[in-house]
C-alpha cells in the first residue's frame, strides 16, 4: 500500500541519516601531539605563526587519512615571554598521558631548560630553536628542524665565495654570543674554501649600534670586495640604510636577519640588493616550499604570509607523522622516536630532511636576495647530502 | 606716600610683626632701626611683596599693595635693595645696571636708559671705572654701589635700603651714607633699614624703633637721637664713630 | 677595522670628521640645554637623552600620523616643544624646588627619563620607526660622498645654537634671564617674573634637544633607545668646562670627532675610548678646555 511504502522509504532515509556520521568517520581513534607557542605577553606574533604551522598541517593530515587511519589531535600551551611560563608550559605537555610528541619552544634557551624534563618522561620533543648548543645537551629524545646556527657559517662562506665571487670580503658583526659565534664559523669555513680574511676586515658592532657610518666609510675605502652581514633584525635594518645612503656598491651578503619580514619593512629600499642566508622566505620556489606557501597564503588569506616559525612547526608535524608510519605506531613513544633515527631525504616545506648525528634534519638553507622589498630565492645551498 | 595699618608677617607659622602702624612720608629718609631680630628686614619684604602678609600697606594714598605679587609691587617703582647686596656675579656691573630697568622697560622693549645710567656713574664714579668687570670681582664697597646704582636704574619711587652698612669698613660707609643722602637729595624717598643706630639717625628725618615685631618708639630722628631709652639701647655701643658731611 | 692609518686617506679622513661633526653637533644641542638647565636652575638634567627622543617621535608623529605638510609640521612640532618643557619644568622641578636636598631634583629628572621613555613606548609602539631624511642621498664632491642630512644637521645645529647664543649674550632679554638664573631674590624683587623666565629657559633646551632628534631620526631610526646618546652630551659638558657655554659646544664637536676617529680601531669599546679621552683631559686641565669660574666674592 502507498502508506506502508512511505513509511518505509523514511525509515531508510532515516538509517541512512544515522549512518552516515558512522560511514564518514574514516577515523579509527585518535592520536595527540603537543605544541607549546607564545600566546600571550611580547612574542604574540611568533605564537600566532606556530599556531598557524600546527593547525594547517593537522588539517593536512587529517585531510589525507589522518596518521595510521588515526585522526590527529593538537593540544597547546601558552609558554608566555619567559623561561619560567615556557618551561611550565612544555611541562604541561608532557604530562598528558594522551601526548605522544610534541614541538617545544622556538626559542633555544627554553628548549635547552625543558631538557631534563623530557629526557626523564622519555618523549619526543622537535625543538624550535636554532642554537648549536641544544645538541651539545645529547638529548635522545631532543630534535632539531632548522639548521643549527654554526651550520649556517658554512653557508655563508659557500654563498659568498662560490655564489657571488667575493674573494675578499669584509665582515660586520653584533658582538655578543651569536653574533660572534657566527662570525668565527663563517671565517673558518671561508678559510677551508681558502679565503683568508685579515683581522683588519672584520668589524665588530655593540648590539644596541645605531651610527654605522664611520665603519661604512672605512668599508668602503677599503679594498674589500664584498660584505657579509651578521646582525638581529634592527641593526641589520639600521646597516642596509645607512648603506644605502653612503653609496656603497660592492656585493652584499646577511645572515637570516637581513632578508627577515622586520629588516625588509623598516629599512624598504634600502635593504633591496642584500643576499641573505635563510631559514625561509614566503617567495620560496622549490616545489614543497612553494605548496606550503601557497597554502599557507589561502589559509590565512595572506595576513600575514608565512614566517620561519610556521614553517618549522610544519614541517615538524609532517615529520612526526613520517616516523609514525616508519615504526607503524601512535602508541609506542619509543619506536616513534627510534623512528626518527630512519628519517631520509624527506621532502619538507622549509627543507630536505635527513637524520644527522647532531639530530639536526635540516639539510639546506636558502640562499634569498631581497627585491622589491620581498626575499626572493635565489637558489637552495646545501650543508651535506640531503 | 606709604601708610601700614596693623601689618603682620609670617614666615610659614611664626608671626615675625605683630601689628605694625607706620607712615612713610614722602621725600624724606625714614630709618627703620631696632636690635637682631627685631623684625626690621622682615617689614622691609613684607612691603615688597616677599613673604605672607595681613594688614593694610597702602601706596600713594590709594594702592593696596597687601595681595599683590613681588613683580607687581617692583613695576610701581617701589624698589628693594636687599641685605649682603645681592648683585648678580656673572654679569658685568653695566650689565647689572641695565638689568635694573626691567620694571619699567619690558622684556623686548627698547627704552634707552642712558640718562638713568649717566647719573648712577655720576653718583658713584668708581662704579664707571670698573663697568666691564663681572660682579662676583667687586669689592664688598663696591658691589654695595652696584646694588643701590642698580635700584636707581628702576626708577624708584620708594627706594627701600637693607642693611647697607653691613660687612663694609667704616670709611666706606661713611663714604656711602653720604650717597644716601644725595640721593634722598635727587628727589628719591628712602625707607632704610640699619644695625647702626647713630648713622641711620644722623642721616634720617623720621625714625621708627622695632623691637620684638612691635614699634617702640618713633618720631622725628632728631628726637630720638637725644632720646635716653634709644641712647641707652642702641646708641651706647655705636659711641664715638663717624659722621655723615 | 682598519687602524689609524686609514686617516691618512683623504676622502676617509674627510668623510670620517662630517661624520663626526655632525655627531658632535647633536651632542652639542643637548650639552647646551644642559649647560642651561645648570647655570639657570642648578639642575643635572639627566633626562636630556629623553627630551631627544622625544622630539624625534613627535615630529614623526606630526608628519607621518597627522600627516601635516613641512610648512605646518615645524611651527606645530615648536608648539608641542613649548608644551613639553612647560610641562617637564611643573612636574620635574617646580614641586622640589624648595627641597632640603638639592639631589632630589636630579632623581626627579631621572624618574622624568624613565616616564618619558615608558609614554613614548605607550603612544608609539617599541618597534622602531622609519623618518624621511630632510633630503636624501649624497652629494659628491671629487670622490668625497658627503650625505645630505649630516651637512644639513651641522648647518641647522649651528643656527640654532648660534641664536641661543645671540640671545644670551647680546640681547636684553637673554641677560635678564641670566639675571633670574644667577640670583633669583634679588631678581625677583627687581620685578623679573622667574617663573616665566625658568619656563623660557625650559622651553629652549627642549627645543634644542628635539631638533636634535628631528635632525638624527633619519639616520639612526626612532627609538626609545637614542635617549642614550646623553652620555656623550655630558662628556662633551665635562671635556669643555663645566658651567661654560663655549665650552660645552667644543667640548661636543671634540668628543663627537674623537667618536668618529675611534672607529678605524675599535668599534665596541667606543665608549671607553670617549671616556679615556675625557680622563686625560681632565688630569692635564681639571677645569676642562674652556673652563670659567664665576664666584660669590663678599
Amino acid at each position: 500500500m502507498m502508506r506502508s511504502t512511505g513509511i518505509r522509504l523514511c525509515l531508510c532515509i532515516l538509517a541512512a541519516l544515522l549512518a552516515f556520521p558512522l560511514a564518514v568517520s574514516a577515523f579509527d581513534g585518535t592520536v595527540t601531539f603537543g605544541a607549546v607557542a607564545p600566546m600571550s605577553g611580547t612574542n604574540i606574533m611568533v605564537g600566532d605563526f606556530v599556531r598557524n604551522g600546527i593547525l594547517l598541517a593537522q588539517k593536512h593530515i587529517n585531510e589525507r587519512g589522518g596518521i595510521l587511519g588515526k585522526e590527529l589531535k593538537i593540544v597547546f600551551e601558552d609558554e608566555v615571554d619567559n623561561l619560567q611560563a615556557s618551561v611550565n608550559a612544555m611541562t604541561k605537555i608532557i604530562n598528558y598521558p594522551e601526548v605522544v610528541a610534541f614541538f617545544g619552544s622556538t626559542y633555544s634557551a627554553n628548549c635547552i631548560a625543558a631538557s631534563p624534563v623530557v629526557l626523564q618522561k622519555k618523549i619526543t620533543m622537535f625543538a624550535g630553536g636554532s642554537s648549536a648548543n641544544i645538541p651539545k645537551e645529547k638529548n635522545p629524545y631532543v630534535w632539531q628542524v632548522r639548521m643549527t646556527d654554526d651550520q649556517s657559517g658554512l653557508l655563508l662562506a659557500k654563498a659568498a665565495t662560490q655564489v657571488i665571487g667575493m674573494k675578499n670580503p669584509a665582515v660586520l658583526y653584533v658582538a655578543e654570543s651569536f653574533g660572534t659565534g657566527l662570525m668565527t664559523q663563517t671565517v673558518s669555513a671561508l678559510k677551508g674554501l681558502g679565503i683568508d680574511v685579515p683581522e683588519k676586515n672584520l668589524y665588530a658592532h655593540n648590539p644596541d649600534e645605531k651610527q654605522f657610518s664611520p665603519i661604512l666609510t672605512q668599508i668602503i675605502n677599503s679594498d674589500a670586495d664584498g660584505l657579509i652581514g651578521i646582525s638581529h633584525q634592527m641593526p641589520a635594518a639600521v646597516i642596509t640604510m645607512q648603506a644605502t645612503a653612503a653609496g656603497i656598491d660592492i656585493p652584499l651578503l646577511g645572515s637570516s636577519s637581513f632578508a627577515s619580514v622586520v629588516c625588509r619593512e623598516t629599512a624598504k629600499e634600502a635593504s633591496d640588493g642584500w643576499m641573505g642566508v635563510a631559514d625561509w622566505t614566503p617567495d620560496v620556489t622549490t616545489p614543497e616550499g612553494k605548496a606550503f606557501s601557497e597554502a599557507y597564503r589561502e589559509e590565512y588569506k595572506g595576513k600575514p604570509d608565512s614566517d620561519m616559525p610556521a614553517v618549522t612547526a610544519y614541517d615538524s608535524l609532517m615529520l612526526f607523522a613520517e616516523a609514525c608510519k616508519i615504526a607503524n605506531t601512535t602508541t609506542d613513544r619509543e619506536a616513534i622516536n627510534n623512528a626518527l633515527y630512519k628519517i631520509k631525504a624527506y621532502k619538507g616545506a622549509m627543507s630536505t630532511y635527513t637524520y644527522n648525528d647532531n639530530h639536526c634534519f635540516s639539510t639546506s638553507q636558502f640562499l634569498t636576495i631581497n627585491e622589491n622589498q620581498r626575499a626572493v630565492l635565489k637558489e637552495v645551498v646545501y650543508t651535506r647530502e640531503p | 606716600m606709604l601708610k601700614i595699618a596693623n601689618l603682620h608677617a609670617y614666615y610659614g607659622s611664626i608671626e615675625a610683626l605683630k601689628g605694625i602702624d607706620i607712615e612713610i612720608a614722602p621725600g624724606v629718609v625714614t630709618c627703620l632701626i631696632g636690635s637682631n631680630g627685631a623684625g626690621k628686614t622682615t617689614l622691609l619684604k613684607a612691603i615688597s611683596g616677599m613673604i605672607r602678609r595681613t594688614g593694610s600697606i597702602v601706596f600713594d594714598e590709594r594702592n593696596e599693595l597687601i595681595g599683590e605679587s613681588p613683580t607687581r609691587i617692583a613695576r610701581r617703582s617701589i624698589v628693594h635693595v636687599p641685605e649682603g647686596r645681592h648683585i648678580f656675579p656673572g654679569l658685568s656691573v653695566e650689565e647689572n645696571l641695565e638689568v635694573g630697568t626691567i620694571a619699567w622697560h619690558g622684556f623686548f622693549g627698547r627704552k634707552p636708559y642712558e640718562t638713568e645710567k649717566r647719573s648712577v656713574f655720576d653718583l658713584f664714579p668708581r662704579l664707571e671705572e670698573r663697568r666691564g668687570q663681572l660682579g662676583w670681582s667687586l669689592s664688598g664697597g663696591e658691589q654695595q654701589m652696584l646694588a643701590i646704582g642698580r635700584a636707581l636704574m628702576a626708577r624708584p619711587k620708594l627706594l627701600m635700603l637693607d642693611e647697607p652698612s653691613m660687612g663694609l669698613a667704616p670709611v666706606i660707609v661713611s663714604d656711602l651714607f653720604r650717597k644716601i643722602v644725595e640721593i634722598n637729595k635727587l628727589g628719591i624717598p628712602i625707607l632704610l633699614v640699619e644695625q647702626n643706630a647713630r648713622l641711620a639717625l644722623e642721616i634720617s628725618d623720621f625714625a621708627y624703633v622695632l623691637d620684638q615685631g612691635r614699634v617702640r618708639i618713633e618720631g622725628k630722628a632728631k628726637d630720638l637721637r637725644t632720646d635716653p631709652r634709644v641712647q641707652e639701647a642702641y646708641l651706647g655701643r655705636f659711641a664715638g664713630k663717624t659722621q655723615p658731611n | 677595522m682598519q687602524g689609524l692609518n686609514i686617516l691618512l686617506q683623504p676622502n676617509v679622513f674627510m668623510q670620517l670628521t662630517i661624520n663626526g661633526v655632525a655627531m658632535g653637533m647633536i651632542y652639542a644641542l643637548m650639552a647646551m640645554g644642559l649647560i642651561l638647565l645648570i647655570r639657570a636652575i642648578g639642575v643635572m638634567n639627566f633626562a636630556q637623552g629623553e627630551l631627544l627622543m622625544l622630539g624625534a617621535f613627535i615630529t614623526w608623529g606630526l608628519t607621518y600620523q597627522v600627516k601635516l605638510p613641512f610648512v605646518l609640521m615645524i611651527p606645530a612640532a615648536m608648539l608641542c616643544f613649548a608644551f613639553v618643557g612647560v610641562v617637564f619644568m611643573f612636574v620635574a622641578y617646580w614641586p622640589l624646588r624648595t627641597a632640603s636636598y638639592p639631589t632630589a631634583t636630579v632623581i626627579s629628572t631621572m624618574g622624568a627619563a624613565m616616564v618619558i621613555r615608558e609614554i613614548a613606548t605607550i603612544t608609539w609602539g617599541s618597534l622602531p620607526l622609519v623618518s624621511a631624511p630632510l633630503v636624501k642621498g649624497v652629494v659628491r664632491v671629487g670622490s668625497l660622498r658627503l650625505q645630505y642630512q649630516y651637512l644639513l644637521t651641522i648647518a641647522i645645529g649651528a643656527v640654532l645654537i648660534f641664536l641661543v647664543f645671540v640671545l644670551f649674550e647680546k640681547l636684553y632679554a637673554g641677560r635678564i634671564m641670566q639675571a633670574a638664573a644667577q640670583d633669583k631674590y634679588a631678581a625677583e624683587l627687581l620685578g623679573i617674573p622667574t617663573v616665566l623666565t625658568t619656563a623660557a629657559t625650559y622651553i629652549i633646551v627642549v627645543t634644542l634637544a628635539s631638533v636634535g632628534g628631528y635632525m638624527i631620526a633619519p639616520v639612526f631610526l626612532v627609538n626609545v633607545t637614542l635617549g642614550t646618546l646623553q652620555l656623550r652630551a655630558f662628556a662633551g659638558v665635562v671635556t669643555g668646562g663645566f658651567g661654560s657655554v663655549k665650552g660645552a659646544i667644543v667640548g661636543s664637536l671634540f668628543i663627537g670627532l674623537v667618536e668618529s676617529y675611534s672607529s678605524t680601531f675599535t668599534t665596541t669599546y667606543k665608549d671607553a675610548v670617549v671616556f679615556l679621552v675625557l680622563i686625560v683631559v681632565l688630569l692635564f686641565r681639571p677645569q676642562g678646555l674652556f673652563g670659567e669660574r664665576v664666584a660669590d666674592k663678599a
